[in-house]
């Protein structure tokens, strides 16, 4: 019996721990908030004025409370900086902090404004960004008394770094960091820009195009001391390019594409330009070259040639004469048999005629007469001597005959070190009309194999005046040779259908008085390359 | 007679030299034989040496006196045979080496038709530059010749004999014109164009320069033979007065010599204008260029006008300058 009363005891005692409890959690649960928020963190030191940096420690009453800050203004939130540890403070700042912990209401905010006496900031003129020109920036300081420093190197300047004294010429891309100083008091907060420079793109003049010629090809660049490089083949420039020194020359179809650079800036765009530049109808260009002639080498410049010897139908066009004495028995004008019975001297008048004929600069001038050959006095053209008073311009980009050695390497052909005896083959019945195989009279032009180039009839046909004078070819290098200033006759080259084989070969070399004229002696024309 | 004998042994093999040296070059030419070296030089001797030991050849009667034993000469007539065999030999060596073609000769007078008809067939438009060039001809040999006749006159004297082998010094001088003057004659007047046409570039200049130095050393044999050939009398009389050698020459000299002088100068005029032609031809400029250049062209017309242009020109000259050298000579 005993028994059951502990077991009714202890039973009791039971139910009234549980019902105890049971109110205990009944009165939790019904806690107001104010009891359970996290109590405001606190400043020390408090927020005020400082002469000097100082240590900032929040603390919180709250035992387990988590402290966020911020110095930015915001207010503070769950992701802001957990304070750990003292806060340094260098400049005026505004710390903003909370505290937070879990199941606990967070606190309020507590504010707290510290007005730290620094150097104030540095103010830097030219903003940051892209620039094409150098500029000037100049730096100022609310504080007259403060030095200001500055570094370009992205560098934190400090006392040693260079000292702002007149405006600053900013001429490369960089990082613009300046400060202000002033002794006894903490240096400003760092002030920096980031400038970036570009070279502007080259001009290319002309700047592409269609072209009946050559073109000499100019290209500036606005920026001073950038360097210009380019491409003629397509490709993008760079620094291992060809490095623009001046005008060149263009001489075929091209796509230039020019890039501008300079050290410390960004390169320029790349600027392409497109040149069609077709050959002069029914000529053929001539590259530069050197080749040795049997006596010196010889350097050309580039020039045009003609694919075909003058015809009477070319020379009637222009002349509106019909000098030629072949056919013997038809005395029509033929459009493809080469014109013959000229003189040199009117060989001269005809390119010119046909150069102002064609709008193009004439190439020669008669003694102080200029160059148009109507305004030559009577009988310039019927004595022999004053063939020296014709002078030829070779800049002009007209018609002119060729030099000795123009039309020595195109009669050779392109590869001259495979040269042939004749022009085009060793074999004189493919490329020529000689005295064997023209029954001793002119033939159409372009009706044997061309040489190498494509140039017809330069051995054979008829002999073709070269500008030359005749003398002994010079034996030390020539650059664009054009023969000796004075002496009697003219070279001509060539052979022609009367004459054996011996005479077309590619070196023979004959003379002839400027006024005289055979059946046997034409012409071809040429222009400079360039 | 022993160096008779010597001499006549050497004739002899010169000559079975020679007679052999052209059999063996026949037998090479036409026949493709070789004969051996040794046999060419080895046999000449062997027959000299006997043909001069019986006294019968070639050798023996050049030597041989003449008319000192005409038995020996009349008993031989060896000699008479070596020489037809000799000019027989020569002759047809020359035919051979000079191929005569008498066929072609007779036969391919058509091939000259087209420079034939341009020649007698004249291109009269190139007649101004033609005469232009013409002009440029007679002016360089007038020019040519007036520039030699000083540098002529003065070392004519030096090169006259009868003057200058008064001394050794004289003698000195008069070998050295001479000789001097004989080689530059000796060198034909194109010769001296060619290298002038270098020196001073191709033109009229270096044909006026050719004619020049070739006309001073023609006029030096031609005056000087004239001073050798003048009457010694003027000379000794004023040498016999105390004339100085520069008074002899101005008073005794240079009056005999004066008209032949002038007549040989247009005479060497007349030469020297025929020679600019042909100076013209290696680039001496003038009309000689002009036909040199239309004979490459094969311009037969333009030929033909400067060949007729040379032959007026060449026969005015030959009128004029005779009809003068006879006023000269005879007055």
């Amino acid at each position: 019996m005993r028994q059951a009363k502990y077991f009714r005891l202890f039973t009791g005692s039971l139910i009234l721990i549980v019902l105890a409890l049971a109110l205990i959690s009944c009165d939790k649960k019904s806690t107001s908030p104010e009891d359970q928020q996290v109590a405001t963190p606190v400043f020390s030191p408090s927020g005020g004025s400082y002469e000097n940096s100082i240590s900032v420690l929040i603390s919180c009453s709250t035992a387990g409370a988590t402290i966020r800050y911020t110095t930015n203004g915001s207010e503070p939130n769950s992701n802001s900086n957990v304070y750990s540890e003292q806060i340094s403070i260098n400049s005026t700042t505004t710390i903003k902090a909370r505290a937070f912990k879990a199941g606990w209401v967070s606190s309020a905010i507590s504010i707290a404004i510290y007005n730290i006496d620094t150097v104030p900031a540095p103010q830097i003129s030219l903003i940051g960004g892209l620039y094409f020109t150098a500029q000037t920036t100049s730096i100022t300081c609310a504080m007259a008394e403060a030095q200001i420093r500055y570094t370009t190197d992205g560098s934190t300047p400090d006392e040693s770094s260079m000292l702002y004294s007149t405006p600053l010429t900013i001429d490369a891309s960089m990082t613009l960091k300046a400060r202000a100083f002033v002794s006894g008091k903490l240096p400003s907060s760092t002030v920096s820009r980031i400038y970036r420079f570009q070279v502007l793109p080259p001009i290319i003049t002309p700047f592409g195009g269609v072209f009946p010629v050559s073109q000499t090809v100019n290209i500036s660049c606005p920026t001073a001391g950038a360097t210009i490089y380019y491409t003629v083949d397509g490709s993008d420039p760079d620094a291992q390019s060809i490095v623009y020194q001046g005008p060149f020359h263009l001489i075929s179809n091209t796509l230039l594409k020019a890039v501008a650079m300079k050290t410390g800036w960004d390169a320029s765009l790349v600027i392409p330009a497109a040149f069609q530049i077709s050959a002069p109808d029914q000529m053929v260009l001539v590259p530069q070259v050197s080749f040795h002639n049997g006596y010196s080498d010889v350097l050309l410049s580039a020039y045009y040639i003609s694919k075909y010897e003058v015809t009477q139908f070319d020379w009637y066009v222009i002349m509106l004469t019909d000098p030629s004495f072949y056919p013997e028995d038809d005395p029509s004008v033929y459009t493809t048999l080469p014109v013959e019975s000229i003189s040199w001297m009117e060989a001269i008048a005809y390119c010119n005629y046909r150069s102002m004929t064609e709008t193009l600069e004439p190439c020669y001038t008669f003694g102080m007469y200029g160059t148009d050959p109507s305004n030559w006095p009577a009988g310039w053209n019927s004595v022999s001597n004053n063939h020296e008073y014709v002078l030829c311009n070779w800049n002009a980009n007209g018609y002119r005959l060729p030099t000795e050695m123009e039309w020595m390497y195109a009669a050779r052909g392109e590869k001259f070190s495979a040269g042939t005896l004749y022009s085009g083959s060793n074999d004189i019945d493919e490329v020529a009309w000689y005295a064997v195989n023209s029954e001793g009279e002119t033939k159409s032009i372009g009706t044997k194999l061309p040489n190498e180039i494509g140039i017809h009839d330069m051995s054979g046909n008829v002999f073709e005046y070269c500008w030359d004078i005749f003398a002994s070819l010079p034996t030390t290098e020539q650059f664009d040779p054009v023969g000796p200033p004075t002496g009697v006759s003219r070279v001509m080259r060539g052979g022609s259908c009367l004459h054996d084989e011996a005479n077309c070969t590619v070196a023979r070399r004959v003379s002839t008085y400027a006024t005289t004229k055979t059946n046997a002696m034409g012409f071809r024309v040429a222009r400079k390359g360039f | 007679m022993n160096i008779k004998y010597l001499k006549a042994g050497c004739i002899e093999y010169l000559y079975w030299l020679y007679t052999l040296a052209c059999i063996a070059w026949m037998a090479l030419r036409l026949l493709d034989i070789g004969i051996p070296t040794g046999v060419v030089f080895g046999l000449p001797f062997a027959i000299a040496g006997i043909l001069t030991a019986t006294k019968s050849g070639l050798g023996s009667f050049i030597v041989s006196d003449p008319g000192a034993d005409n038995t020996s000469k009349s008993r031989s007539s060896l000699w008479k045979a070596q020489i037809w065999l000799g000019v027989i030999f020569s002759l047809v060596m020359g035919w051979i080496i000079v191929d005569v073609k008498p066929i072609a000769f007779f036969t391919q007078a058509h091939n000259t038709q087209s420079i034939l008809s341009g020649i007698f067939n004249p291109n009269p438009e190139q007649m101004l530059p033609m005469l232009q060039a013409l002009v440029e001809t007679i002016f360089l040999a007038l020019l040519a010749t007036v520039f030699a006749i000083p540098f002529a006159f003065v070392l004519s004297f030096g090169a006259a004999k009868n003057l200058m082998f008064t001394s050794v010094w004289g003698k000195l001088i008069y070998l050295v014109i001479r000789t001097v003057a004989t080689v530059f004659r000796s060198i034909e007047a194109i010769v001296w164009a060619i290298i002038f046409c270098v020196w001073v570039g191709i033109g009229p200049f270096a044909g006026m320069l050719a004619l020049w130095i070739h006309s001073i050393a023609s006029l030096i044999k031609l005056y000087s033979e004239q001073i050798e050939n003048i009457d010694p009398g003027p000379v000794e009389a004023i040498k016999a007065c105390g004339a100085s050698t520069l008074q002899v020459y101005r008073y005794a000299v240079v009056p005999q010599i004066l008209a032949p002088y002038l007549a040989f100068t247009i005479y060497r005029w007349d030469i020297n204008v025929r020679m600019a032609t042909i100076v013209g031809f290696v680039g001496g400029g003038g009309i000689g260029l002009a036909l040199y250049q239309q004979q490459q062209m094969l311009a037969w017309r333009n030929v033909g006008l400067i060949m007729w242009l040379v032959a007026l020109t060449v026969w005015v000259m030959d009128f004029f300058s005779a009809y003068i050298r006879d006023k000269l000579l005879t007055n």
